[in-house]
């Protein structure tokens, strides 16, 4: 996957033949995904008509890779047909948003470990969304998924452990394509408390790299959400 | 000729492999979730009619930890795949599915994947909302949500009666038999003695009641307001009822799922702990020191971040014996109790709530100890009561003004928004 292939920046639209776009309601300009089942709004987002198409709205403050776009995201590593490995799906806001993206020929992997938010990801949307495989499971346990068959190109990893680093590179050793992409949101405020959000994000990072990554992007996520930031590298050597 | 040969279990059906990776022979699951679930579980009925045909292989491999252990103990020479190995089949999935039969293409196995991940995670989900532990946190948080509410509207029956009959407020503290006095009475005419002892006010106040029923200074009510104040009793009995049955129900669910933190913590702390753990399993696995501290984690970020001194307890201050001890004691006490309950989580979710009474033997012996070697308040305790009580004289807002002077309406020393109470200084 080039890089070519999906940059934007903030002031351009994304290239025409992806499902996402940039929508200006009320004067506002807003992320917006093509969306998979016409009329199914999954967390109470507007839809909104474009000619034939529908969009949904995606809410930066509610979904970090939303948020992390808003902020200048180089490069939006996904496209129509890509596989995708979500550890800590959660109620499914953010990976309903991919599931539109990747579109009915993409798969988006789902996992989730608290049984309480699975039934959700369930029952909205896995339920109603062919791309959609739910894994309720632990992400520490990668040998434990079922349904997961071959590598995917993109890992995003949104959980709330203080060794969430380590359980990413553990699943990306797994199941993440050579040359695949990882997107990791730092949660500084699992990790330590007591440190500086800044410093937590560089020692990660640090990890990262000597963990055979290639950082290409380090974002914080303010205003969207406090003390977390994104880090946006790909897996180069195993 | 003697080969090698795979079993692999994948989600859809056990398949047999030859070392080139043809098939041997292969089963599709009837119903894959419940079949793979028994699996995982160990329980390997699915793969007993293969046994005979297998025992001509040399070696035996397998993607199943759990089936290589199983097998063994039939004495079969079955090993544990390797990894490389376990890669590729997660790998290449889809190919081993139509090989082994499972499906006809590959747009069919990743359908009939998904929907197996649909209905195995439906099936977990379902089968751990079933978990009694889930439903005593939720009848411990109904539990503390009804007495606020029976606190709330008890107080608003109380000072809407109380302009009928006004002396009754400080008679009757319950508020569940003042309610009952509402609801059989009515008005403060109809209060007689029979009606008072039957509910179980003794005979002496209830002889002062009606006697200030007669010469009340309260005014007259109107039936339509009555009737509302009498619902209102209604609600209060009501609920009431409904907070004994839970507490009853709390106690008899955590003496099932939970004896043995039960014994050390009593019922209802101990649901409180559950609950604040998010399950009996979470608590079964963490450390004695975090279970100290449950319920504290405001003060404990608070230490960790300015350096200021722990918290000695959490949620565990509700526990009598904790909150009935001196100061300088309640933190060996509670880390004590902490530790014992560890073990009773472990031993309740691990060894099927068998009862182990010497926990609470033991434990009692350490307070005994304690109680005993630090009857006097520790030099420790000393010194920090002291150092706090002067950080509070230093940071008392008035020390920093020069002494009062009059202090008159408008005037710059007088005190802004009404008489400031003193804090009251909180550890949790």
């Amino acid at each position: 996957m080039s890089e070519k292939t999906f940059a934007y920046s903030n002031s351009n639209d994304f290239s025409p033949d992806l499902f996402i776009k940039w929508i200006t309601v009320d004067g506002e300009r807003n992320l917006a995904t093509l969306n998979l089942v016409p009329g199914d709004s999954v967390y109470g987002e507007k839809l909104v008509k474009i000619d034939k198409d529908e969009y949904r709205l995606w809410d930066p403050f509610r979904s970090k890779l939303a948020g992390s776009i808003k902020k200048g995201l180089k490069n939006i590593p996904l496209k129509i047909g890509s596989k995708v490995l979500y550890l800590g799906a959660s109620t499914g806001t953010t990976v309903s948003h991919i599931s539109d993206i990747v579109g009915n020929n993409g798969l988006v992997f789902a996992v989730e470990s608290s049984v309480r938010v699975g039934r959700e990801l369930i029952e909205n949307v896995a339920s109603k969304r062919s791309n959609i495989v739910p894994i309720i499971e632990d992400a520490r346990k990668p040998n434990s998924y079922f349904s997961i068959f071959g590598r995917v190109n993109l890992l995003y990893c949104d959980i709330a452990q203080q060794d969430q680093t380590d359980i990413a590179i553990e699943n990306c050793r797994m199941f993440l394509e050579d040359g695949g992409t990882m997107l990791l949101v730092i949660k500084t405020r699992s990790i330590d408390v007591t440190k500086d959000p800044k410093k937590v994000i560089e020692e990660e990072a640090q990890r990262l790299k000597d963990n055979g990554f290639k950082i290409h992007q380090i974002l914080t996520l303010e205003p969207f959400d406090k003390d977390h930031g994104l880090i946006y590298c790909t897996f180069e050597n195993r | 000729m003697v080969q090698n040969c795979s079993i692999l279990v994948l989600e859809l059906g056990i398949g047999i492999l030859n070392d080139n990776k043809e098939l041997i022979l292969s089963k599709r699951f009837d119903d894959p979730v419940i079949s793979y679930r028994a699996i995982k579980n160990g329980d390997y009925s699915e793969i007993l009619e293969f046994i005979d045909s297998l025992r001509s292989f040399k070696n035996i491999f397998s993607n199943d930890e759990g089936l290589v252990f199983q097998l063994r103990n039939l004495g079969l020479d079955i090993y544990f795949m390797k990894e490389e190995h376990l890669k590729d089949i997660i790998e290449n999935k889809l190919r081993y599915l139509i090989l082994c039969k499972f499906s006809s293409n590959e747009s069919d196995a990743i359908q009939s994947l998904r929907k197996f991940a649909i209905d195995f995670s439906s099936i977990n989900v379902k089968n751990i909302s079933q978990k009694l532990d889930l439903h005593v946190i939720q009848s411990i948080n109904s539990l503390d949500e009804l007495d606020k509410i029976i606190n709330v509207i008890g107080s608003r029956m109380r000072e809407w009666y109380g302009l009928h009959f006004p002396e009754m407020d400080h008679l009757i503290q319950n508020i569940s038999t003042y309610a009952q006095i509402i609801r059989i009475a009515g008005k403060r005419e109809n209060i007689v003695l029979d009606l008072l002892t039957n509910l179980g006010v003794e005979e002496r106040r209830a002889e002062m009641i009606v006697d200030a029923s007669k010469r009340s200074k309260g005014g007259d009510i109107t039936d339509e307001n009555l009737l509302i104040i009498k619902k209102l009793a209604d609600e209060v009995i009501n609920q009431t009822e409904l907070r004994k049955i839970l507490t009853i129900h709390v106690d008899s669910t955590m003496e099932t799922i939970a004896p043995n933190v039960k014994d050390l913590l009593t019922a209802s702390v101990g649901a409180r702990i559950i609950a604040k753990a998010g399950s009996i399993n979470k608590l079964a696995i963490m450390p004695a020191s975090t279970i100290q501290i449950l319920g504290a984690e405001k003060a404990l970020f608070r230490a960790l971040k300015t350096g200021a001194r722990p918290p000695k307890h959490g949620i565990l201050f509700q526990h009598p014996i904790i909150h009935s001890a001196p100061k300088w004691q309640r933190g060996k006490i509670a880390r004590a109790v902490a530790a014992k309950v560890a073990i009773a989580a472990r031993v309740d979710v691990y060894r099927n709530a068998e009862k182990v009474p010497i926990l609470l033997e033991t434990l009692n012996n350490r307070i005994m100890e304690i109680q005993q070697k630090y009857k006097e308040p520790t030099p420790k305790y000393i010194q920090n009561e002291r150092q706090s009580r002067d950080r509070d004289r230093d940071s008392r807002p008035d020390h920093r003004y020069p002494p009062r002077r009059g202090g008159g309406f408008g005037s710059k020393y007088a005190r802004k928004g009404g008489k400031k109470k003193n804090k009251r200084r909180f550890r949790d």
